[in-house]
């Protein structure tokens, strides 16, 4: 379980929260909802630790790991997809069964920057879902990907759920729909 | 002009401006000590590129020169990295930094004639110039790696070596690559001058000291010229190694 307890934190003059306190469960999908640049994006990175300049603490299990696909996909683009994978996870059949669910399995050895956005995107779910953790951030994951691959991901990404924790920040409700969300929480 | 738009054939005709008036001005000095002739300047070099002591004389100034730039590519670049990574270091070092980047190379040349054999001057001269140069690229190499990218290895704990590997190496190379391009023509030149002061044995500076001496104006030119093409000849050599353009196509559309 995680749980943020009297988070705030400011940029400068605004303040994004205010002594936010929530409890996120050990499993199921849970969306974060809310306006552009209210704080959804700060939020999961406090959550994943890669913020740490806030005050009030965060309490999640000794040695949780995240697993994360940012909004922008940060992906080494001069490396073939294949390598971008092993870059965070050293099993080969991981990485190439993530490769099958993001359908990018004859673009294994494409370079990120000779690919599309939509497949960049499909690449950066791929890793974070060869990665594992115990816990998935998904930052509007689903962005320039068609209807048919998004069934197709999120049912690996419902399969991951059932396990472990899924936090999703998105702007569209059918997103929300797709992972079953169990939750969510508006900002 | 359309016939510009060429650029074999612009260099071509700049070439051969220039090459009018030189031929032009040595005809009209008429004195082969002052200004010799880009006929004579060949003539001499071909007589140079027969006999064995051009080569040996070539190979010893190479040797003695690549060996320092060499010395200052890793040594510059080790030291560059630490620097960025240590404040102390950063901190002790950049006086040294200082020193060696505004003293004028005939300063050290003079001060290495008291110190230093004579024939390690010319090498310790190029490490001397070419130092600083992969010192502050490797530095801003670093400094250019993506921190979105660094944020993301950390995330997903890769090790310190692939990261360095993965992220780190494809940010700096293309600051090495301009160092290499920018300290090679410049080491290779302050090398050969140090060579005309310290006149080591087998050395082309020593060859254009002799040839001033006798007033040899031609052999001047001559290994002038070679200085030039070597200097040429080694760039491309040694960017060719280090470059792999892995450049590919784009492809749109999802």
């Amino acid at each position: 379980m995680i749980r943020l307890v009297d988070i705030s934190k400011s940029f400068g003059e605004k303040l994004l929260f205010s002594r936010l306190t929530l409890t996120l469960p050990d499993k199921g999908a849970v969306a974060l909802t809310g306006p552009s640049g209210c704080g959804k994006t700060t939020l999961l990175r406090i959550i994943a630790g890669l913020d740490k300049d806030y005050t009030g603490t965060v309490e999640t299990e000794k040695g949780l790991l995240f697993s994360f696909v940012f909004q922008e996909d940060r992906l080494l683009e001069g490396i073939p997809a294949i390598e971008n994978l092993l870059f965070v996870c050293q099993d080969r059949a991981k990485c190439l069964d993530a490769l099958r669910v993001t359908d990018l399995e004859k673009e294994a050895k494409t370079l990120p920057r000779q690919m599309s956005g939509g497949m960049k995107r499909r690449l950066a779910i791929a890793r974070a879902l060869c990665y594992g953790g115990g816990a998935l951030i998904l930052d509007e994951p689903f962005s320039g990907i068609d209807a048919a691959r998004r069934e197709r991901i999120a049912q690996a990404i419902r399969e991951y759920a059932r396990e472990r924790l899924v936090l999703l920040v998105t702007h569209d409700s059918e997103d929300i729909r797709l992972l079953q969300c169990i939750d969510t929480i508006s900002l | 002009m359309k016939i510009f738009r060429y650029p074999a054939l612009r260099a071509l005709t700049a070439g051969l401006f220039w090459l009018v008036i030189w031929i032009t001005a040595a005809a009209l000095i008429g004195k082969e000590v002052l200004l010799p002739s880009p006929g004579a300047v060949l003539r001499r070099l071909w007589e140079l590129l027969q006999t064995a002591a051009f080569y040996r004389t070539v190979a010893f100034s190479l040797c003695r020169i690549t060996l320092g730039f060499l010395a200052a590519a890793v040594l510059g670049s080790a030291a560059g990295a630490v620097s960025e990574r240590s404040g102390l270091f950063d901190l002790l070092f950049s006086p040294v930094m200082a020193v060696i980047r505004s003293t004028p190379v005939a300063s050290f040349i003079i001060l290495a004639l008291v110190w230093l054999n004579r024939q390690i001057i010319p090498g310790f001269i190029c490490f001397l110039m070419a130092f600083p140069m992969f010192y502050s690229n490797i530095r801003a190499g670093i400094r250019s790696a993506s921190d979105k990218l660094l944020e993301m290895a950390l995330l997903f704990r890769v090790s310190k070596a692939k990261t360095v590997r993965r992220i780190y190496i494809p940010a700096v190379k293309p600051y090495l690559l301009a160092a290499v391009r920018a300290a090679l023509g410049m080491a290779w030149k302050a090398g050969v001058a140090a060579e005309v002061l310290c006149t080591p044995a087998d050395s082309i500076g020593k060859m254009l000291y002799q040839s001033k001496v006798y007033l040899e104006t031609a052999d001047v030119f001559a290994w002038t010229l070679t200085v030039i093409l070597i200097s040429v000849l080694l760039e491309k050599l040694i960017l060719r190694l280090l470059s792999d353009d892995g450049k590919g196509k784009e492809v749109r559309g999802e």
